[in-house]
């Protein structure tokens, strides 16, 4: 006697009950705290929040912490809970310009106003596992900086504008910023909606895209302008108040790349703009998300639309993790009806085939 | 977490019925849906035109309103169940809220054909509405043919209707009201001649 | 088989999502409704449940769903499905609604891959969740296109497709998924049921509606309209067959499973829908297997 598969609840409850199992580990090891995560694993914290587009380090660890270390996953609750936050209004635009600066490096001047500042970095760390970390070691003090804090820096795209030598991007207020979390994406896009794509897309993908740029395919000549990292205020102004008040301070990363000049019968040689952003501090990340911004720009630059990471459908429709994780993975979601009426089918013309060959034989 | 209040659920919960109610006539056209709406808010408007209202309006959906209903208290009315803008141009709005003063239907969005539903609809108050054969109809929705009693509209409405057809899928959707009953009639929708429920 | 309402999780909104949110899909919904078979754009949101796992139905369906409301919930035709349990269990802790596998006492059932072999009554509206909700998608991956092709009902290509099959294996060989033309507008991708529940589509005196949820599109068939599957007048449209009838209730008439009982080339054929067999043997109708059950 056959009897049907059943009980698909009890079995779901139960995966989930091994799974909260799997996750905790051996409980003679000490359960992570979210604050552990937020300061030892920051990096992890910083791309959970930026592409899943909420500032929120607490909420982002303990994301982390129920996704097991999965980054993706995490992403994808931190989204899932965003979905449900009512919204109160838009903050003022951050003005990048008065981030308080804890690095800020140009590729594309030896020295400048405000100089460079290494900062925080692995750049120049010889990827030598540190067995001192097996067992944690107090890390040596770094020194103070004996700078003026309030020396101004400012930005490089900023001095380049002094000369005319760069595109200038005037902020237009009076045109709404797009926003895909709430409507559909319709194309073609405007580069508020794409930045933002690109700000919450998959940092791999995006990485991929924008180092295919460097080797040709859409290249655009990119300068790293200047990458800065460091804390801005957030404002918003009530409407009650119609005045700005201070919400709090978030870290941003940000990235000008400066671009292959481009000029036209009635404007003289200039050099273009890539630009990247994130949450806290992700610097692979806006770097490569402003060699894509830049290579989206080659419609509305008038150059030609021929790589990948050029064409803007293909580039914003498969750039967002949590869809295309669910999608590849939904593949594991049965499909037997369709599969049978696949086999329905290619039985059928088997069948056509073979009577065809008998009666080609029978001739 | 997102928790809400149990006024703000309340409300929810009859923003839901009333649009199962909407969505009912939005599938069945010509066929009479009557709201459990209760008093009319407000003197302008009957009382399943601010049940509509209430539940499809909000801050993303300009609103144009016939000039004969928009007095303070409608507006007010507006302003505070829906937050939706106003605009004086029935080509910008997203819905229309009109009765007698209802301008020329070719003054209203009908979208483009790549987006035909960037249109407006019209929640349109009429003298009554009411089981009939004055006006027969037949289209999606309907199995054979529905009709009703005439509702008053305007002698010029049908005609205007019937020059929307050929645009489709461009076109324009109307919410019929009076009292606490509605009725659809989706782009869609065509008038013909017979009797109600004769096959098409 | 029935669980009654009860209460809904505290801490979030009913069926989940917050009233704007519903109120936008709303809106959608009733845009598809008066254009059938095109698709509507719409703010989908991220829901907790993954892309490609039926948020686009999920948010069509709490967009709808009131109190009152009795939900099935189908994946496969079955209700016991893994997926069609976990989506069930949400709509039961979030909008605390009664649920049911019967298909005649349900009047909304959320669907994947089939239609029920029990007809649809008019007080019921289908909800299906909709993976890739662009018929010319294969034809032409762009979208702007495509928008395009929609606009001029431009589907000459999809012909072109079919007639390729038949040029090629001597029949259409399209078997799920199968496209379909709404109100003689509109092509339409059915959602990837087996072409066996395309004419359950046509003329059907329930609301139809679709969600793509990660493709953010919204449409629907309103109820009595036409729905054609593309054919030709010397090849025209046909449906899967079976030999066998089904193992447990006999019936010659529903969309068979193949299970492999052995790895000796043993199978047996049983109803996809699941609660339609049940139904069936519990009015006495039997099948080869079945009535060993019975003994």
């Amino acid at each position: 006697m056959y009897v049907a598969v059943k009980g698909g609840e009890k079995a779901i409850d139960n995966a989930h009950r091994l799974l909260a199992e799997e996750r905790r580990g051996d409980p003679e090891s000490p359960e992570v705290s979210l604050k552990q995560i937020d300061q030892q694993l920051s990096h992890s914290v910083d791309r959970v929040m930026t592409e899943g587009a909420l500032y929120d380090r607490e909420l982002a660890a303990l994301a982390i912490k129920q996704a097991r270390g999965d980054l993706v996953e995490a992403i994808f609750l931190l989204r899932a809970y965003r979905t449900t936050l009512s919204r109160f209004g838009a903050s003022e635009p951050i003005d990048t310009a008065k981030l308080l600066i804890r690095r800020r490096i140009s590729a594309t001047y030896k020295d400048l106003p405000g100089g460079q500042v290494l900062g925080p970095t692995f750049d120049y760390t010889h990827r030598l596992l540190d067995f001192s970390l097996v067992d944690g070691t107090e890390p040596e003090a770094a020194a103070e900086s004996d700078g003026d804090p309030d020396t101004p820096m400012p930005r490089v795209v900023d001095l380049l504008n002094q000369e005319g030598l760069i595109e200038s991007e005037d902020a237009d207020d009076d045109t709404p910023v797009g926003d895909v979390t709430r409507e559909a994406m319709t194309l073609p896009a405007d580069r508020d909606v794409r930045l933002q794509m690109l700000a919450r897309g998959d940092e791999g993908f995006v990485l991929s895209l924008g180092y295919s740029t460097q080797r040709g395919y859409g290249r655009n000549h990119p300068f790293a302008g200047e990458i800065r990292l460091g804390e801005v205020e957030v404002d918003f102004t009530p409407p009650e108040l119609g005045f700005p008040v201070t919400l709090g301070e978030i870290t941003v990363t940000e990235c000008q790349m400066v671009n292959q000049f481009a000029g036209s019968a009635t404007e003289p040689p200039q050099f273009t703009r890539g630009y990247g952003i994130s949450f806290g501090h992700c610097e692979r990340k806006t770097m490569a998300m402003a060699n894509v911004d830049r290579a989206l720009r080659a419609r509305d630059l008038g150059e030609d639309v021929s790589a990948p990471a050029q064409d803007e459908e293909f580039v914003l429709y498969h750039v967002d993790n949590v869809e295309a994780s669910g999608f590849v993975q939904h593949l594991k979601l049965p499909h037997y009806v369709d599969f049978q009426s696949e086999l329905d089918t290619v039985r059928r013309l088997r069948a056509d085939a073979q009577a065809r060959q008998a009666g080609v034989a029978a001739e | 977490m997102n928790a809400q209040s149990p006024d703000h659920n309340t409300a929810g919960l009859d923003h839901q019925r009333t649009f199962r109610l909407v969505l009912e006539g939005m599938s069945r056209p010509g066929r009479l849906v009557t709201l459990d709406a209760g008093e009319r808010p407000v003197a302008a408007l009957n009382a399943a035109s601010a049940a509509v209202a209430r539940t499809l309006l909000d801050d993303t959906t300009p609103l144009w309103i016939d000039p004969a209903l928009a007095d303070d208290s409608v507006i007010d009315f507006l302003r505070f169940h829906c937050g939706c803008p106003v605009t004086a141009d029935p080509g910008a709005a997203a819905f229309a809220l009109a009765g007698d003063g209802l301008p020329a239907l070719e003054r209203f969005s009908i979208g483009d054909d790549e987006f035909p539903e960037a249109s407006t609809t019209i929640i349109l108050q009429v003298e009554r509405l009411a089981p009939g054969a004055d006006v027969v109809l037949a289209g999606p929705g309907i199995d054979g043919t529905s009709g009703i009693a005439d509702p008053g509209l305007a002698a010029d409405f049908w005609p205007q209707w019937a020059a929307l057809t050929p645009l489709y899928p461009c076109g324009i959707d109307i919410i019929l009201t009076a009292g606490d009953t509605l009725c659809c009639l989706p782009r869609t929708v065509r008038r013909v001649l017979g009797r109600p429920g004769e096959a098409q | 088989m029935t669980e009654p309402a009860q209460q809904p999780l505290t801490g979030y909104n009913f069926a989940y999502l917050d009233e704007q949110t519903k109120r936008m899909i709303r809106r959608s919904i009733l845009k598809a409704v008066a254009i059938p078979g095109h698709q509507i754009p719409f703010g989908s949101r991220e829901m907790p449940l993954p892309y490609g796992w039926g948020t686009g139905g999920i948010q069509v369906t709490a967009s709808i769903i009131g109190k009152d409301d009795t939900l099935k919930v189908i994946d496969q035709g079955a209700d016991d499905t893994t997926n069609a349990v976990s989506i069930r269990k949400f709509f039961a802790a979030t909008a605390g609604v009664a649920t049911t596998e019967r298909t005649t006492e349900a009047t909304i059932v959320q669907t994947r891959h089939r239609i029920p072999e029990t007809p649809l009554t008019e007080n019921q509206i289908i909800v299906y969740q909709v993976p890739i909700p662009e018929p010319l998608r294969w034809l032409e991956p762009r979208e702007v296109e495509t928008r395009k092709m929609h606009a001029l009902a431009e589907y000459g290509p999809m012909h072109v497709q079919l007639y390729e099959q038949i040029a090629k294996y001597g029949r259409i060989a399209a078997s799920y998924d199968y496209p379909v033309v709404v109100n003689g507008r509109y092509l339409m991708r059915p959602s990837p049921i087996p072409k066996f529940d395309n004419p359950k589509m046509d003329n059907n005196p329930a609301l139809q509606l679709f969600g793509a949820g990660r493709e953010k599109r919204i449409y629907a068939v309103p109820p009595y309209t036409s729905v054609k599957s593309l054919d030709f007048e010397d090849y025209p449209f046909s449906v899967e067959s079976w030999e066998h009838c089904c193992a447990l209730c006999g019936s010659t008439d529903s969309y068979l499973d193949e299970i492999i009982t052995d790895d000796r080339g043993g199978k047996m054929f049983v109803c996809s829908d699941t609660d339609y067999c049940t139904q069936r043997q519990e009015n006495g109708h039997f099948g080869p297997l079945g009535s060993e059950a019975a003994e």
